[in-house]
C-alpha cells in the first residue's frame, strides 16, 4: 500500500520509539501473578451470595424524578455523597478508584472503594457501610500522615486534586503513576514462592458465558431501548446534579456506532440490563471562564444499568476520564 | 511443574512480545497508561489461559487476539479519551529516536483511522500479519477484512497522499 509495507512499520516504530523506553510490565505482572497464585480470600460475592440476592424480593426505591433504584444502587449514593462529606472525594476523584458494592448477612450494604492498580497502595481502600438508610465512613489510611505531597505513604483529597490536575499532561501524570508504582513495590515485594491455585475458568468459555448472559438481557427485554435511554438519561441529570445546559449537552454513545444486536446489553447481578452511555464533553464548555463560582465540571462518562424488564436502575457508573484506569 | 513451566512461558513470551503488543494497543488507544495496562492485562490473561492456548494457535495470534479485545472493550469504556485528543501535538510523545516528519504525520494518519479500520490497518501492516492471521486474531470472514484494508488504505491514501505510489 505504501511504498512498501515495511516503509509504515518502520515509520511507526521509529515515531513510537519512546514507548520502548517505558519499564517493562513484567515486575508487575510476575507481582499480580503471585498474588493469583497466593491462597487468599476473595473479595468477590460467590455464587450462592449472588444467587440469594437474585431471589431476594426486590424492594426498590423510587427517587423524586420518578427514578426506580435498586437498593444496591441507593445505597452507592449514600455512599458517594458520604465520601465527599467525610473525606472530601468528589465523583471525579473517584475516577481513581473502583467502586465494590456487597451485600452483609446483616443487610448492611458495603460499599468500598479500591485505588486501582497500584494506586491502591497510596490511596487504600475507602469502606462505607449503608444500613438504614444511615452510611459509615471509614479508610484504610485513617490515621497516617498524608502531609508530604507524593511523597507521602498516604493519599488522600490533597494529593487527589493534584492528580486531577496533573492528570491532563501526560508527563505529570507519569510521575504520579511512576510514584505510585514504586510505593506498591515497596510495600508489596514479590513472592516467588509457587501456590496452589484455583481452577480458572476457561478463556473460551468465558467468553461464551458472556455472549450467552448478554444474548439473555436482550431476549428478557420487556422495555424499548427508546424508554430505557430516557431512564439512563433522567437518572444521570437527577444524580449527579446537571444543569439545563449540561443536560441539554449531554451526548449518547449508546447504539451511536453500528455492534451487535446484543452490544448494549449485560448481566448485573444477575439482573438483565440494558447499557445507557452518554458523555458529558467538557469542550462544550470552552466558552466558560475558567475560574467560574461554580464547580468546574470536566468531561465525564456516564454507564447506567437499567433493568430491561422492570426500568429500575441497577449499576452505575461515572468516569471523568483523568485517571489512571478510572 | 505445570507452573513452572507456565511461568516459563511467560517469561519468554514477555520477553518476546512485549514491546510489539504495547506499540499495537498504544497506536490502537492513543493513551501509554491504558497500552501499558492493556499489555499487562494481555500476558495475564494469556498465563491464565494457558492450558488453553497450547496447540491452539500461533503464539503471536493468541496474544494479539487477547490484546485486540481488550483494547476494544476499553476503547468502549473510554471512548472519549481516544479521539482526537489522543492523536494531537499536545499528547503524541515526544520520540526517543530521532524521525522524520512524514513518521509522525503518517503514524497519526493511522491512529487517527476509525477503530474498525485502525485494527486491520495496525494488525496487517504494521504487524505484517497475513489475512488468514487477521481472520483468527479478529474473528471475522477474510471477506470483511479485505473490505476494510481496501476502505483504511482509500482513506490513507487521501491523507497521505504524497507517500503513496500506485503499487498494490
Amino acid at each position: 500500500m505504501m511504498k512498501n509495507k515495511e516503509t509504515l512499520q518502520t515509520m511507526m516504530d521509529r515515531r513510537l520509539s519512546f514507548l520502548d523506553e517505558l519499564p517493562s510490565c513484567r515486575a508487575a505482572l510476575m507481582h499480580r501473578i503471585a498474588q493469583e497464585e497466593a491462597p487468599v480470600m476473595k473479595k468477590k460475592m460467590s455464587f450462592g451470595l449472588v444467587l440469594a440476592l437474585v431471589l431476594v424480593s426486590l424492594s426498590v426505591i423510587a427517587l423524586a424524578a420518578g427514578l426506580l433504584l435498586s437498593p444496591t444502587v441507593s445505597a452507592a449514593r449514600l455512599a458517594d455523597q458520604t465520601l465527599e462529606k467525610e473525606y472530601g472525594i468528589t465523583f471525579e476523584m473517584q475516577t481513581f478508584f473502583g467502586r465494590q458494592e456487597e451485600e452483609l448477612p446483616d443487610g448492611t450494604i458495603r460499599v468500598t472503594y479500591t485505588g486501582a492498580g497500584e494506586l491502591e497502595t497510596p490511596l487504600g481502600v475507602y469502606t462505607v457501610d449503608v444500613k438504614d438508610s444511615r452510611a459509615e465512613a471509614s479508610w484504610s489510611h485513617d490515621g497516617k500522615d498524608t502531609a508530604g505531597g507524593y511523597d507521602s505513604e498516604a493519599w488522600n483529597k490533597v494529593q487527589l486534586e493534584q492528580m486531577l490536575a496533573d492528570s491532563r499532561d501526560p508527563q505529570s501524570k507519569k510521575m504520579y503513576m511512576d510514584k505510585a508504582e514504586e510505593l506498591h513495590a515497596k510495600a508489596h515485594p514479590v513472592e516467588a514462592d509457587d501456590k496452589t491455585t484455583e481452577p480458572q475458568e476457561d478463556f473460551e468459555s468465558y467468553y461464551a458465558r458472556r455472549e450467552e448472559e448478554k444474548t439473555g438481557a436482550l431476549k428478557a427485554r420487556k422495555l424499548s431501548e427508546e424508554e430505557m435511554i430516557a431512564v439512563g438519561r433522567e437518572f444521570i441529570i437527577t444524580n449527579f446534579e446537571l444543569s439545563d445546559q449540561e443536560a441539554a449537552r449531554l451526548e449518547l454513545y449508546t447504539n451511536s456506532f453500528e455492534a451487535g444486536e446484543n452490544t448494549w446489553y449485560e448481566t448485573v447481578n444477575g439482573k438483565p440490563c440494558f447499557l445507557v452511555e452518554y458523555l458529558l464533553d467538557e469542550e462544550s464548555y470552552a466558552n466558560q471562564p475558567i475560574h467560574s463560582e461554580t464547580e468546574e465540571r470536566h468531561n465525564s462518562y456516564y454507564k447506567i444499568y437499567v433493568n430491561v424488564e422492570t426500568g429500575v436502575i441497577e449499576q452505575y457508573e461515572c468516569n471523568s476520564g483523568l485517571g489512571g484506569i478510572g | 511443574m505445570a507452573q513452572d513451566l507456565r511461568r516459563e512461558w511467560l517469561e519468554n513470551a514477555v520477553a518476546r512480545w512485549e514491546k510489539p503488543i504495547l506499540h499495537l494497543c498504544y497506536a490502537y488507544l492513543g493513551d501509554t497508561a491504558l497500552a501499558e495496562d492493556a499489555v499487562q492485562e494481555t500476558f495475564f490473561k494469556a498465563w491464565k489461559h494457558y492450558d488453553r492456548f497450547r496447540g491452539e494457535a500461533e503464539e503471536k495470534t493468541w496474544l494479539m487476539r487477547i490484546a485486540m479485545n481488550h483494547c476494544k472493550d476499553q476503547l468502549k469504556s473510554s471512548w472519549f479519551r481516544n479521539t482526537d485528543r489522543s492523536v494531537s501535538p499536545d499528547t503524541l510523545p515526544e520520540s526517543a529516536v530521532p524521525f522524520e516528519e512524514h513518521d509522525d504525520t503518517v503514524t497519526r494518519a493511522v491512529m487517527s483511522l476509525p477503530p474498525k479500520l485502525k485494527e486491520v490497518t495496525l494488525l496487517r501492516w504494521y504487524q505484517g500479519m497475513s489475512l488468514e492471521e487477521i481472520t483468527k486474531v479478529l474473528r471475522v470472514p477474510r471477506s470483511t477484512v479485505n473490505y476494510r484494508l481496501k476502505k483504511a488504505r482509500i482513506m490513507l491514501k487521501g491523507e497521505l497522499e504524497e507517500w503513496f505510489n500506485d503499487e498494490e
